[in-house]
């Protein structure tokens, strides 16, 4: 393991300058708008930043390094084509995104009983929270995983007389160090500190990659590097590591691509943490303006972390290790990859201050979010009397702690048998129903309650059943398996609710509680001139 | 075949040489990017600092849908 003392320095200072600006603007905290949303004061180039701090975690940069191992480049196809569907959708007419940001709503579940009923708001509240905390149950774990073999650290490490796993000791920080950033300040120190972070990490990752380019071959040389890198590319993923949709078994194909852009599309209604981040812009015009430039701009932070994955795949081949099982290598390819390259001194500080940055900004991000609607939409409504502010505040740093315990004990257990994106996906499938009762609330004055419990429950029963089936028939003797992909689960599900939705809306003789949002926004926009 | 300063294999056609360009283009863009975001920003943040000091806070504004019965009744609250 190589860590010298300028990367010690640079991690202590890089930690004091975050930890510096936590503890002043807890400070500052006021009230639970403030604490929750920032008081809606963020402002659209401050918002981008955070956002490019808070979609950058250590967990996703795992996941995107592991996708680059194994799919090379052929992402940037299926992102450019994505891009052309929801820039426009999002960036442009706001669809959905700038009506939520009119309702006021600082949730889901909150927006969900404004406009049909308190019991769905529970309903859905407790769904989308568990489908959440269960997502993030691979954070810790998942991070710590990636870290230690970064770093070439041992399995195990001595603590006090015992030995312990090293993973486990890393997983403690990677949680105690959001829980500090969250309890200081709540959404606003996460806004102003991912922003920091969002800085840190493109320079860390940039210069990480633009090194493991030069070094590609020998002696190091960028035009040489990058020809190295580029030939490995198509000499061990051949078609599949530059066309998504080629003859191949290992490509992402059509099926995959709908499934992903209707996903993208719906958990934009229904994600806590994207939610969250709108619901904290000062008007609706910020948001639509937000999505687009972080979204046009952002595809290139992505392909510079996909291509650190593409590097390891370029030098190591498709093939692990004899003794590291072959579900588990692509998960662990690429910081093999960086700890048998070695990274210089001061890059690694740099990057390990990112690291664990990148692990704070994300955490914090989706932690708090569903902390709040753990308690806005599973504890407070059946609370009798409301919560004081200070109260209020309380419950949901309580709930964080609590969450944090719960991911360590899942860590304890935890090994790699799915690539990470296949995790995370699988959970927000879970999730896509409360997209599609949103989405009809906000634009169709006849959904009605009926019609949401029915979407909702199609789309919570058959993923469970889908998941369940599948571990079932995996641990038959023989190779079975369900004929049809877990994406095509995912496509005909949200089919299936769509059509629940508005069948049992039209038979419903409740009275539509619709309000006129677009009104709302126009009005908005045209206040803040 | 040799594009630019890179030699691609060419029986993969344009997708090889165009996704190499894709990504170099879209990296640089980026990075252009992310100085301007970070030079924004940090007017945005003196912005929020200012708004969080001068604006007046309201207690109601904690997540609640009060109903109008609910705003009809006297409250009672913890101490």
């Amino acid at each position: 393991m190589t860590f010298s003392p300028i990367d010690l320095s640079i991690f202590a200072v890089g930690f004091a300058f975050f930890l510096g600006w936590a503890i002043y603007l807890n400070a500052k905290c006021r009230s639970v708008a403030d604490y929750l949303v920032s008081g809606r004061k963020v402002r659209m180039w401050l918002g981008m930043g955070a956002g490019i701090g808070g979609e950058i975690g250590l967990i996703s940069i795992a996941a995107m390094c592991e996708q680059g191992y194994l799919h090379g480049f052929s992402f940037v196809t299926i992102n450019i084509l994505s891009l052309l569907i929801v820039v426009p959708l999002f960036g442009i007419f706001g669809f959905g995104i700038e009506r939520f940001r009119a309702t006021r709503a600082m949730s889901v579940p909150q927006y969900v009983e404004m406009r049909y009923s308190r019991n769905l708001r529970v309903l859905i509240g407790i769904i989308n929270c568990l489908a959440g905390v269960l997502q993030m149950c691979i954070f810790p774990i998942g991070g710590a995983i990636f870290v230690r073999r970064l770093l070439g650290a041992p399995e195990i490490t001595a603590v006090a007389g015992m030995n312990v796993p090293t993973d486990w000791i890393l997983m403690v920080i990677l949680l105690v160090c959001p829980l500090i950033f969250t309890t200081l300040g709540g959404y606003t120190t996460l806004m102003v500190t991912n922003f920091f972070q969002g800085m840190l990490v493109m320079l860390a990752l940039t210069w990480l990659f633009l090194h493991l380019v030069c070094h590609a071959q020998n002696p190091p040389s960028l035009v040489g590097g990058f020809q190295t890198f580029w030939t490995g590319l198509e000499d061990n993923l051949k078609s599949a590591g530059v066309n998504p949709f080629a003859d191949n078994p290992d490509a992402y194909g059509w099926q995959w691509f709908i499934f992903l852009n209707l996903m993208t599309i719906l958990l934009q209604f229904s994600y806590g943490p994207y939610l969250q981040q709108y619901a904290a812009m000062d008007k609706p015009k910020t948001v639509s303006r937000s999505y687009l430039l972080s979204q046009v701009f952002g595809f290139g932070r992505g392909l510079i972390v996909f291509g650190i994955g593409v590097a390891a795949v370029a030098a190591l081949g498709r093939t692990g290790p004899p003794n590291i099982a072959a579900a588990q290598w692509s998960n662990y390819a690429t910081p093999y990859y960086l700890a048998m390259t070695g990274i210089p001194a001061g890059l690694m500080g740099l990057l390990l201050v990112a690291l664990l940055f990148a692990d704070v900004a994300v955490t914090d991000k989706y932690i708090l979010s569903w902390s709040t609607s753990i308690v806005n939409d599973c504890i407070y409504p059946f609370r009798k009397a409301p919560f004081t502010p200070k109260q209020h505040i309380r419950a949901v740093r309580l709930t964080v702690l609590s969450l944090c315990v719960l991911f360590f004990l899942f860590g304890l257990t935890y090994t790699p048998g799915m690539t990470i994106w296949s995790f995370m996906w699988l959970t927000a499938n879970l999730i896509g129903g409360s997209g599609i009762v949103v989405l009809a609330g906000m634009y169709w004055r006849g959904a009605k309650t009926l019609g949401a419990y029915a979407c909702v429950a199609v789309c919570v029963v058959v993923p469970i059943a889908d998941v369940v089936t599948r571990l079932v028939l995996a641990r038959l003797p023989g190779a079975h398996s369900l004929p049809w992909t877990p994406e095509q689960t995912g496509l005909y599900t949200y089919l299936a609710g769509a059509i629940l939705m508005v069948v049992g809306s039209l038979c419903s003789p409740e009275q539509s509680r619709f309000w006129d949002l677009g009104k709302t926004v126009r009005e908005l926009n045209a206040k803040s001139k | 075949m040799i594009l630019g300063f890179i030699q691609f294999n060419p029986e993969y056609g344009v997708w090889s040489w165009l996704t190499f360009w894709i990504v170099i283009v879209s990296i640089i863009l980026t990075l252009g990017f992310t100085v301007v975001v970070f030079i924004g920003g940090i007017g945005d943040l003196r912005f929020l600092l200012k708004a969080m000091d001068e604006e007046t806070v309201d207690e109601s504004d904690d997540g609640r849908v009060v109903t109008p019965s609910e705003q009809a009744k006297p409250s009672s609250s913890d101490a």
